[in-house]
């Protein structure tokens, strides 16, 4: 009896927390460092997303004393992105100047991320299609209008060029997003979004 | 809050973690069985270790990535199985990554498990090795040293890690790099799981 009590007053409550810049971001996403994240507004992280905010840049002393103290950010997000269920989304890592330091990790706008995805990117830009069960491994540049097939592993450092589908494992350019990509066309049905376009429609619809 | 009302919560595994060992709040360590967890392994946030057929043996140095599972969530044993042989022991330096499922009997010296990647129970894994993304290595396999397992479950052997001594001095330098840079980040939390 008390157990569903509870119950009902959660989905009173609602899944999504939505801040002032209108993000909403699930009661059930792990996120770590919170001060370290941006998101750039209508943008969706749902239940069971880790993000890893807190691997940020560690300071090293000697290259730039006045920097200490300041939080630096290590994830940023663009508008109207949504992260789907459990993907963990963590700042690539590297040696430099003898020191492991995480590297800024940067998503830009409009950008899909399927379920159960490991971005650990160095940048992603806009209008970006990523499907269920990928990995993007350290360092990876994707560029825009990309989409990555589900299940793809992109090896580490590859430089995904703009207008370009991707897929395999490892993963390899297979070939081009053509005319139209991200383009609704009148009458179409769905739900008057689609992969690569704007997604404010499917943000509006996540409630 | 809400997550404990939902589920039971685990059963705390007996645990002897070493004091220069970072285990983050978050990391799960259940299981009926001992936990040890030597110096500088790093357990990072949501990390679950689960000792449920038998000891899990965390050695020097190794870095446990978010939600990889290392050890048998469940303590059945099947038929002509000795008590402990579900347990996980791993050598120094090893790096699992996010998503990986470990349940190997053991795992050598300064390998590598990449994300997503499922070691089955019983498995043998050598030294130097390195399960890349999404590989599956079936139950009881017996892998040699410096063996590379693709995506694909192709498998070749690394030369060059094998036959250079060298390259593998500056691979456990970097990763001794790697587990301070970590330290330094992650808060640990040893008092919670002791």
């Amino acid at each position: 009896m008390s157990t569903r009590t509870t119950a009902s007053r959660k989905v009173a409550k609602g899944e999504y927390i939505e801040t002032d810049s209108g993000n909403k971001v699930s009661r059930r996403a792990n996120i770590s460092g919170t001060a370290n994240i941006t998101l750039g507004g209508k943008t969706v992280i749902m239940a069971d997303v880790h993000l890893r905010g807190d691997l940020t840049r560690t300071s090293s002393s000697s290259s730039k004393p006045g920097a200490d103290g300041k939080p630096s950010t290590s994830i940023s997000i663009g508008r109207c992105t949504v992260v789907s269920t459990g993907t963990v989304v963590k700042p690539p890592m590297r040696m430099s100047r003898g020191v492991f330091t995480f590297y800024p990790l940067k998503i830009g706008d409009n950008v899909f991320i399927g379920p159960n995805c490991h971005i650990q990117a160095a940048s992603i830009s806009s209008h970006v299609h990523i499907g269920a069960h990928a990995v993007l491994q350290p360092f990876v540049m994707v560029r825009e209008n990309v989409k990555i097939l589900p299940h793809s592993v992109v090896p580490a450092g590859m430089i995904i060029p703009p207008n370009s589908v991707v897929a395999g494992r490892p993963a390899r350019i297979v070939g081009e997003v053509g005319e139209g990509w991200g383009v609704v066309v009148p009458g179409g049905g769905g739900e008057g979004w689609v992969e690569g376009g704007d997604l404010r429609e499917l943000v509006r619809s996540i409630r | 809050m809400a997550t404990a009302a939902r589920r039971p919560v685990p059963p705390k595994a007996p645990t002897t973690l070493d004091p220069a060992s970072t285990v983050a709040s978050h990391a799960l360590l259940t299981g009926p069985h001992r936990i040890t967890v030597r110096a500088r392994a790093v357990l990072h946030p949501y990390a679950r270790i689960m000792a449920g057929g038998g000891p899990v043996d965390i050695g020097e140095g190794c870095i446990i990535w978010e939600k990889a599972l290392v050890g048998c969530g469940d303590s059945k044993i099947t038929e002509g199985e000795e008590e402990d042989a579900r347990g996980v022991r791993l050598g120094p330096n090893v790096v699992i990554e996010t998503g990986a499922v470990v349940e190997a009997r053991e795992v050598g010296e300064g390998s590598m498990i990449e994300s997503f990647a499922r070691v089955g129970v019983g498995a043998r894994i050598g030294k130097y090795c390195k399960i890349l993304s999404y590989a599956n290595i079936p139950a009881h396999t017996e892998l040699p040293d410096y063996t590379v397992v693709d995506g694909r479950n192709f498998r070749r052997k690394d030369k060059t890690m094998a036959n250079q001594p060298l390259v593998r001095e500056i691979r456990a330098a970097n990763h001794a790099k790697q587990v301070k840079g970590l330290q330094a980040l992650i808060p640990s939390n040893l008092v919670k799981w002791q």
